[in-house]
């Protein structure tokens, strides 16, 4: 235990000192810029050397903030919290194969429509849609407004349910055919209220309150922060595994949720196992390790993987090569052709 | 920084699992300490090597200015204990709803979020990028929005096409559902760098905001020619407040001090904006970014009106230089709340300035939050 203990503190250690060295490069690369034209004497030349263009600044030097390359994505969030900075950091760093656009929600609610996602080749998910709140707030305060169609949870709290539009509008786009990528939190969506988008991901979480997952009441599922981990690439020959080698090795958060292995196509397991899988999952349901994979929704081709919690994975280069490839599959003609020839059916009794 | 996981949640982990996440957070604080330490230590470098005597007097900003930037360069910024003391959380959850517009110009994104993040008790607030955010310009995708702030700068890197040089506009569908959205009456914010949006084809967004800067390419403002804007890095000024009973500048006093970029820009002085904010900086040979027939305006602050909609312009804004101080966020809260208001709503549908000509208005959709 205490060896574990050291070798997280050291890891952390050690994850201070490059994020130390990241935040006073990129501070010191803000000192020379002074802007643009402005008239006067001693004009700075153009390019400040070795300044990076990620914080302050901007125009003009190395990879503008959003990356450029031909792929377009919608990097959609909100819900769950996370460090920003180096969230935005590792993708300007696929910058050269994508070119990314933020959208928060509610708004980005409105994008997940045939309509407006046209625009974009994939839509890369890493929120928490219709997150849980406590129907008594904790510290007093007004009572929250709970939204009609609510579920309220057993430890009470209360999730907001999707809009009919969106469920209309999601329904619509993925049987159109849309590359999806889900991210580390974004299996907890909507997953007390809307259990066709838990099988669009190929699994369900929530953390905070005992939940329903395909009729199984499941206790509370787990989360184990900064674990280390070995990832196994398990199909090797998948465009998305391809060349990436055995796996990587990872500290991140590992969980413990229900997912549902007989609907996606597994590319890679952790080596960890939670200590008492029954605390999280209901005894009907095994743990399952599997954390990255690919599947259909309805006509469209959907990647997950569970890794990616904090600033630790996001530097760890085997992670960010499987969210590059994970990206350029979704976004790829074989990928959506795959989708259709092998269409999975989720919304049964159509909204549209 | 924060860990993921509220409060209330960790509290539900058992175990060895609450051990590891009291750790973790514990490393957490312990990084966003580093970094406020290495922060202030790279900011305060930042006066470093100019050979400038300390605390110039922003009467003599001028001489040093140029590229390289304003008087404040000697004079060190010392970031506050904590810049941000109201932080309450990610996105806020105040009662007034605000789209929060950028890309088109980088800028430190987890400082200027963290920002937004402290006005939290008045505001919850959403991002989006262009070119997502034109398809808020129209008002029924907005209608969840009292405001629309804005931090983007689209339209402003040239490209060649069959030897001409033309720039990124936005889509024509965009274009008619923004007229028609600030025809029915959207509060409008625009800070900083938003005053160089599409300021290359899209002459009434120009109009809409009240000027037009492009710091890199020579702009046409009001069918006069300009030369490149200017930007004058961490200059210290002097504000002084020009209206002070606008609900905008309430608790500023009659000025303050602050450090931050400064532009040279054509801006409507004039009868079309009222103004609020001037600033003491000059720049030393306004000429050379303003044109022989230009004139350089000391405006920094204004309020006016687009069509049917209350909008508010603050030059501030560059960088964390701006954002912690606390003239700044007064500013950016009073001018959300003066936008979102009913007394700005009605004052600038008895107030409008006309701007699109060519497009008729639809009935209102009202704001539904």
């Amino acid at each position: 235990m205490q060896n574990t203990l050291l070798k997280r503190l050291s890891i952390a250690a050690v994850g201070a000192g490059f994020l130390a060295a990241a935040a006073s490069a990129s501070l010191s690369g803000q000192a020379p810029r002074g802007g643009g034209a402005g008239g006067g004497v001693a004009a700075q030349g153009p390019a400040a050397p070795g300044a990076p263009a990620a914080r302050g600044g901007g125009g003009g030097r190395g990879m503008p903030q959003g990356g450029r390359g031909p792929i377009k994505v919608l990097l959609i969030t909100k819900g769950h919290p996370f460090e920003r900075q180096q969230y935005w950091e590792m993708w300007d760093a696929l910058g050269d194969d994508l070119t990314w656009t933020h959208i928060e929600h509610p708004a980005a609610d409105i994008m997940m429509s045939p309509q407006y996602a046209k625009d974009y080749d994939v839509l890369a998910f890493y929120d928490l849609g219709g997150p849980g709140s406590p129907t008594v707030p904790r510290g007093g305060g007004p009572a929250p407004v709970i939204p009609e169609g609510s579920v309220i949870t057993s430890n009470n709290r209360f999730y907001p349910p999707p809009s009919p539009e969106l469920k209309k509008n999601f329904e619509a786009l993925l049987k159109q055919g849309k590359g999806l990528v889900f991210l580390h939190h974004a299996s907890a969506a909507w997953a007390h209220t809307w259990p066709e988008y838990s099988e669009v991901i190929g699994g369900a979480c929530d953390w905070y309150a005992p939940t329903k997952v395909r009729g199984i009441d499941d206790p509370n599922m787990g989360y184990f922060g900064m674990t280390p981990q070995h990832i196994t690439y398990v199909d090797k020959t998948h465009p998305i595994t391809q060349g990436l080698g055995d796996g990587f090795d990872v500290v991140d958060e590992a969980y413990a949720c229900h997912w549902f292995p007989d609907t996606f196509h597994m590319l890679a397991t952790t080596d960890f196992k939670p200590a008492d899988p029954t605390k999280n999952l209901n005894p009907k349901v095994q743990y399952s390790n599997a954390t990255a994979w690919v599947k259909s929704a309805e006509n469209s081709p959907v990647f997950y993987t569970e890794v990616g919690h904090g600033s630790t994975a996001w530097a760890t280069p085997g992670y960010r090569a499987l969210v590059r490839n994970a990206v350029k599959w979704a976004a790829s003609k074989e990928a959506l052709e795959w989708a259709k020839a092998n269409p999975t059916k989720i919304f049964k009794a159509s909204t549209n | 920084m924060g860990e993921a996981k509220p409060d209330e949640d960790i509290q539900k982990v058992k175990g060895k699992e609450s051990k590891v996440k009291s750790m973790k957070k514990s490393i957490n604080v312990c990084l966003a300490l580093a970094g406020l330490v290495l922060a202030s230590v790279g900011l305060t470098g930042q006066g470093q090597g100019q050979g400038q005597a300390p605390a110039q007097t922003p009467a003599a900003a001028g001489q040093g200015t140029g590229r390289q930037g304003g008087g404040g360069r000697g004079t060190p910024f010392q970031l506050p204990v904590a810049p941000f003391p109201n932080n309450m959380g990610q996105g806020g959850n105040g009662a007034i709803k605000v789209l929060f517009v950028s890309k088109g110009h980088d800028f430190d994104r987890d400082g200027l979020m963290t920002f937004f993040d402290q006005l939290g008790r008045d505001i919850t607030w959403t991002h989006v990028e262009q070119p997502a955010a034109q398809v808020f310009y129209d008002q029924k995708n907005a209608a969840g929005f009292d405001v629309l702030a804005f931090y983007d700068a689209p339209g402003r890197a040239p490209r060649t096409v069959d030897g001409k040089t033309v720039f990124d506009d936005a889509t024509p569908e965009a274009k008619v559902a923004f007229a028609q959205m600030l025809m029915a009456g959207k509060g409008l914010v625009f800070l900083h760098h938003s005053i160089a949006a599409w300021t290359h084809t899209w002459p009434e967004y120009q109009e809409v905001v009240g000027g037009a800067c492009d710091w890199s390419n020579e702009i046409d403002y009001r069918k006069q020619h300009y030369p490149r804007s200017g930007a004058f890095g961490h200059t210290k000024q002097h504000v002084t407040i020009v209206e002070p009973a606008s609900p905008i500048v309430a608790g500023l006093g009659d000025g303050y001090d602050i450090v931050d970029e400064a532009y040279a820009c054509p801006y409507a002085d004039d009868k079309t904006i009222h103004p609020l904010l001037r600033t003491d900086f000059v720049p030393q040979d306004p000429a050379r970014n303003l044109g022989p027939k230009g004139k350089y305006s000391n405006l920094v602050g204004w309020y006016k009106s687009a069509e049917n909609s209350p909008v508010v312009w603050i030059e501030h804004g560059h960088d964390t230089s701006a954002w912690a101080n606390p003239a700044f966020q007064t500013l950016v809260v009073n001018s959300i709340r003066w936008a979102a208001s009913p007394d700005a709503m009605a004052w600038a549908k008895k107030n409008p300035t006309k701007i699109f000509k060519n497009v008729k208005p639809l009935k209102p959709v009202k704001t539904s939050n």
